[in-house]
């Protein structure tokens, strides 16, 4: 029976060397993926950002600012109309808000935004969580304003104004980047 | 172990090294030079834009609301992320109300 021969020092060494590519290799995947995924992920969150921007833009912020300062001029008219329940009569005054040109242009402005909004964020070019940080709340409160409008349109066009109430539907999703 | 073999070993460490670092050092390129303004939640040093000059943009200007006061302009956490003041708020939200309209629950 022969006996073993202890391991040389580059026998050694050369054990250590594969020990390290193998750790390197084992670790440098995952740590590659998640780097790949994050810069992604940071591209999403820009993208959605500059819809962000866009909105502020002052083009969409007057165009938002007036139908705001329009239905707060007529909140007494509104508080008076919900507590009488008259549903008809809210949608009369912003179909009547609605009638210049100016606020048509508006809203339609902001309808298209978000349209354009929810499909980046459906095609997953957007991120979610930053369109629900970002632009549920404005998305909100346009429907809380015009959604009468918005309803009624779209009980003869289904496809108008979806961007506004999927943005107003989004959740917050969970994600490991 | 032949002296060839040793630098196949050092030379497939420093590759898998290299490859797999590569994309850390990109995220980390990326991140930092992305613009202070994709974080959302840094605050801003230079002077933002106050809105105290347009009187006719805040919305206690059109329905004098006291909830809708303007903001002062020294109160950084009513600012948002672009330096605006939060204006433009609606007096009066319906979904809110006791009486909430049929339309509020609708979803898509």
């Amino acid at each position: 029976m022969s006996k073993t021969e202890p391991p040389s020092r580059s026998d050694r060494l050369s054990r250590v060397l594969s020990y390290l590519v193998a750790i390197t290799t084992i670790l440098g995947i995952p740590v590659g993926l998640y780097g790949y995924y994050s810069s992604q992920q940071a591209n999403r969150v820009n993208r959605t950002f500059d819809f962000y921007k866009d909105f502020r833009s002052d083009t969409l912020q007057k165009d938002f600012s007036l139908l705001v300062e329009q239905w707060n001029a007529k909140a007494a008219d509104v508080e008076a109309l919900l507590e009488k329940n008259d549903e008809a009569g809210l949608g009369q005054l912003v179909t009547s808000l609605l009638q210049s040109d100016e606020a048509q242009t508006a809203l339609a402005q902001l309808v298209l935004f978000f349209d354009e909004t929810y499909s980046c964020v459906d095609k997953a070019l957007c991120d979610n969580n930053a369109a629900f940080a970002l632009l549920k709340n404005p998305a909100d409160q346009i429907f809380y304003m015009y959604g009468s409008y918005l309803t009624t349109v779209r009980q003869h066009n289904p496809n108008y104004a979806t961007g506004i109430l999927k943005v107003r539907g989004l959740s917050k999703s969970w994600s490991l980047l | 172990m032949s002296g060839r073999s040793v630098v196949r070993l050092i030379c497939g460490a420093l590759f898998c090294t290299a490859l797999f670092a590569a994309p850390l050092i990109f995220v980390a390129t990326a991140g930092a030079q992305q613009p202070d303004a994709a974080k959302p939640d840094a605050p801003k040093t230079d002077a933002p834009k106050t809105d105290a000059s347009k009187p006719s943009d805040t919305p206690a200007s059109a329905g004098g609301a006291p909830a809708a006061a303007p903001a002062p302009a020294s109160a950084p956490d009513l600012k948002t992320k672009l330096g605006r003041a939060p204006k433009d708020i609606p007096l009066v939200d319906p979904c809110k109300s006791t009486h909430q309209p049929s339309y509020c629950n609708v979803k898509d």
